[in-house]
């Protein structure tokens, strides 16, 4: 008898617990979009805005997405293999992303753009444990499924339009398509010893569980996936290198290191990189990207837009980012 | 893991509470004992677990061997007559204290090498490389996590049994388990063997008051730390690390500011801890008690991270004062000198062990031992006036007892305890001089340039409401109301009401994410 | 019980040691008072007092310290 009592007890509670967590999802559900950016620009509350022009292209008008971290945005400019090859691309790359936000990132653009082939620069797989990286499979996976956990602070800047126009208006174009622009020299005299130094090799499980939902989610959506890693004296070793050469393969994924090879694009780390061998500079970026636009028109198909009046607007940001950085085109 | 993180809240607490839950009785001890190993090995290395076993090991061994010794005593008391009874005793002790020395040795050893090894080589190659030409090199070393923590813990459980408190544990997996136990091993609170050892091994069912008021208090938890004193760590962050920029007001409100972060983020960190435990039905020792409501310095340390200054008195102010060279000392005071002095020397050269310890425990720094003396001189002089401050308020005719006089000494305390949180975070203690003399440069009130500190005027204020809301949470539970226990009562509609707004207050005001930085837990270093 | 008061009442003078019944809980007496106490009463009455029969039970009244000290000589 007692115990029957304590039974009905025990399922009484439970069900408490439920309806409560239920009342509090329903409420983050409810109240996110309150806090949620209304347009895609640092000004509305989007932190890196550059990741998010995205939104601001003609929909299914990118050929190539590239994903990954500063490197990547330092390193990779759209505009250029625009001017040299013909085909789009944009790099979605935030500081110090993790392969969770980047997972995250990719569904993001897939809602809009529908890319042949998805770069992911591989910098960010190398991680510090395997419980930071499940705390950050959990705070991404969170920030996904309710924005209230990403836009929080802007409690600060919340206006009355906020509350009564829900639906955000995602419009704005990044005439950098991503890549920001630096062109000052900071040399690093060590050049490529760094890559004999002794770093954490290995890749956890969660970023490699997370690394295979990535691709799967690319190839759900007809994209190829291909690795780079972008010249970086401060992370990159050749044991890394090892680590995601082997991943690669039994992944069945290109992969570029220009650690390792640099392919004749003339890359020197005398005069390539803005801050001592961390990123590269415009000059790093052009030799780079040289060689990435061309692999990429020589093994993937990809459709030379440069005469079609429909990609007029990428002829025009061309133009307005060559002059505003004052280049010569 | 730090113990804000979703993996240790949300994947870590929640699965180790499920297992928990659906474990038999008899085996829930296991649970925790492997998730407290586990928790180890994640937030650490896993070499380093080799020196938490070996103090587990360490500790289990000598305190049988000390009941082996008590036992053999026992037996062959009777046989024997009073004078015999008497040296057997001394033998015995001789043994006894050679154990709890090879303990000490062992354990403390590790502390002090691991921890000071680098600090003492400093001071010693300072003081003695003119003389000697000697050089004692530097070494890299890995501190073990909580170390500073458990090795407390294991010290104050071996020293019980050599006091006769209580019997030696058989039961290997019951002291591992009190050494380890993943809320209290990265800080604190430090207790005691008889305080929790069973509770952690007996196995409790599901509760269900303890899962909501557990739930509860890690919640209040993270309201301190990641609302106010996170945030309040970019304005602190801001001035001490560019101090030589500021003066007047600004250097007395980054001093505040660290007060309320230190604070908030340990008596937080420890509403966490005692909110997980509490989720197990196992009830953790309070590190806190209004601290800021002290009418003196010594209350103050009585109410201000509790567990530290008991160890402190129980094995090292008892232990020196109760000690034969003391005694001896103590005599030669009384014969030689008059009333006043002999009632204060040896007390007062009691209390420099204490907080030479409490100072050196902080940290291996010259900062963190005086930060210990800073308190040792106000309360040795607050011992020496004590006359004199009597005389005064006579003469003065102020009445101890009144309100105001309270407010006086509470604020006096307050005072006294800012200038000290002023030494425990200065880079060094020339720079906490520097900034001290700072405050009264170009000092007046215009609160503007409180606005150009880091942080802006709505985070200030985040960080003000929140202190107020807190100081009215200490206000009720010094008059014995616990807020927790009066909303149980309430109806079920405006307690889960109060319950979901302060969830989303701590998720909406939480100083986390982009914009701010991931702070971790000051004391977590020690 | 006569001389444990006049040990008392020359430590802290002015405190009503005859009725008081929490010494400890109402920090009358302090770590520091339990020390020189302890030291004097270990004088007075010869027996040794040792840091585990420093409870606080053992200090909140004047009958608590009798009872400790009585059967402090009992065993000795």
């Amino acid at each position: 008898m007692e115990e029957k009592v304590d039974m009905k007890k025990h399922i009484l509670n439970i069900s408490k617990i439920v309806i409560f967590l239920s009342i509090c999802a329903f409420l983050l559900v409810y109240i996110s979009p309150i806090f949620v950016p209304k347009n895609n620009s640092n000004q509305s509350g989007i932190k890196y805005e550059n990741a998010r022009g995205f939104y601001g292209e003609n929909k299914n008008t990118v050929d190539v997405l590239a994903i990954g971290n500063s490197d990547l945005y330092s390193a990779m400019n759209p505009l250029q293999i625009w001017n040299e090859q013909g085909y789009t691309s944009y790099v979605c790359a935030e500081p110090q992303q993790s392969i969770f936000a980047a997972y995250y990132m990719l569904k993001e653009v897939l809602t809009c753009q529908k890319p042949k082939v998805v770069i992911l620069e591989v910098d960010e797989l190398f991680s510090k444990n395997e419980a930071e990286d499940i705390d950050e499979a959990i705070n991404n996976a969170l920030k996904y499924a309710f924005p209230l956990f990403e836009y929080h602070s802007r409690w600060k800047d919340l206006t009355v339009n906020d509350f009564q126009d829900r639906d955000p208006d995602y419009k704005t174009r990044m005439e950098s398509k991503g890549y920001i622009f630096h062109n000052n020299i900071k040399s690093n005299p060590d050049g490529f010893k760094y890559l004999a130094k002794n770093r954490n090799a290995s890749i956890t499980q969660t970023t490699q569980m997370y690394l295979k939902k990535f691709i799967d989610l690319a190839h759900d959506h007809g994209a190829e996936v291909m690795f780079v890693w972008f010249p970086s004296a401060t992370t990159a070793t050749t044991k890394r290198h090892e680590s995601v050469q082997r991943l690669s393969k039994s992944l069945n994924i290109p992969f570029i290191d220009f650690n390792i090879d640099q392919f004749d694009t003339g890359f020197d780390w005398q005069t390539d990189t803005r801050d001592g061998g961390n990123h590269l500079n415009y000059s790093g970026a052009s030799k780079i990207t040289k060689f990435l636009g061309q692999y990429l028109k020589e093994n993937y198909e990809l459709t030379d837009h440069r005469d079609n009046p429909k990609y007029v607007q990428w002829n025009k940001d061309y133009q307005t980012f060559m002059k505003k950085n004052k280049l010569h085109y | 893991m730090a113990y804000t993180t979703y993996v240790y809240l949300i994947l870590f607490l929640g699965s180790t509470f499920l297992f928990y839950t659906v474990f038999p009785k008899k085996y829930k001890w296991i649970v925790l004992l492997s998730a407290s190993y586990l928790y180890y090995i994640a937030a650490s290395r896993l070499w380093l677990v080799i020196f938490i076993l070996l103090t587990t090991l360490s500790v289990y061994l000598s305190a049988i061997w000390l009941n082996r010794i008590n036992d053999l005593f026992t037996s062959v008391k009777k046989l024997l007559d009073r004078q015999q009874k008497k040296e057997f005793k001394e033998k015995l002790l001789w043994q006894k204290k050679m154990v709890v020395i090879l303990m000490l040795l062992i354990n403390l050893g590790a502390l002090v090498f691991l921890k000071y090894y680098n600090f003492f080589a400093d001071v010693l190659n300072f003081a003695l490389f003119d003389f000697l030409n000697i050089h004692i090199p530097m070494l890299k070393l890995f501190l073990p996590l909580g170390i500073s923590f458990y090795t407390l813990q294991a010290i104050s459980y071996v020293i019980d049994v050599y006091r006769g408190k209580y019997k030696a544990d058989r039961n290997f997996g019951r002291v591992a388990l009190f050494l380890t136990f993943f809320p209290t091993i990265v800080e604190g609170p430090i207790a005691r063997y008889d305080q929790v050892a069973h509770q952690l091994y007996e196995g409790h069912s599901f509760h269900y008051e303890n899962l909501t008021q557990g739930t509860q208090l890690i919640l209040w938890g993270m309201f301190k730390k990641i609302v106010i004193a996170d945030r309040a760590n970019m304005l602190v962050n801001f001035v001490f690390g560019d101090y030589l920029k500021f003066s007047g007001i600004s250097v007395v409100f980054a001093i505040i500011f660290y007060t309320i972060q230190l604070y908030t983020e340990f008596s937080g960190a420890m509403d966490i801890v005692r909110g997980s435990a509490q989720i197990f039905s196992v009830h953790l020792p309070d590190n806190f008690k209004q601290p800021f409501f002290a009418k003196s310095i010594n209350e103050f340390w009585q109410r201000w991270h509790i567990t530290l200054g008991a160890w402190l008195r129980d094995y090292v102010f008892y232990s020196v004062s109760l000690s034969n060279p003391f005694k001896k000392f103590n005599h030669f005071v009384r014969n030689h000198c008059n009333e006043y002095l002999s009632k204060l020397l040896p007390a007062t050269t009691a209390l420099f062990f204490v907080w030479i310890c409490n100072g050196l425990w902080h940290g291996a720094s010259m900062k963190y031992v005086m930060y210990g003396m800073y308190y040792y001189i106000i309360m040795v002089i607050g011992m020496f006036m004590e006359p004199v401050f009597y005389k005064v308020k006579n003469a003065l005719h102020i009445n101890k007892e009144t309100r105001y006089f309270h407010i006086f000494q509470v604020l006096r305390t307050v005072l006294i305890v800012n200038i000290g949180m002023l030494i425990f975070r200065a880079d060094t203690l020339s720079s906490a001089f520097h900034m001290f003399i700072s405050c009264f440069d170009n000092f007046n009130f215009d609160i503007s340039v409180l606005a150009h500190l880091g942080l802006s005027v709505n985070d200030i204020m985040v960080v003000l409401i929140g202190t107020i809301v807190v100081f009215i949470v200490g206000l009720f539970k010094e008059k014995g109301i616990e807020i927790r226990k009066s909303i149980a009562k309430w109806n079920i509609v405006p307690r889960w009401t109060f319950y979901i707004v302060g969830l989303f207050v701590v998720i909406i005001f939480g100083a986390y994410g982009r914009g701010y930085d991931i702070v971790s837990f000051i004391y977590a270093q020690f | 019980m006569e001389e444990l008061l006049d040990i008392l009442k020359g430590l802290k003078p002015g405190v009503d040691f005859e009725n008081e019944k929490s010494l400890i809980d109402d920090r009358i007496l302090d770590s520091l008072d339990v020390m020189n106490l302890t030291v004097e009463l270990n004088d007075e009455f010869d027996i040794e007092i040792t840091p585990l029969d420093i409870l606080p039970e053992n200090f909140q009244s004047v009958e608590a310290m009798y009872a400790l000290i009585t059967r402090l000589q009992d065993e000795g």
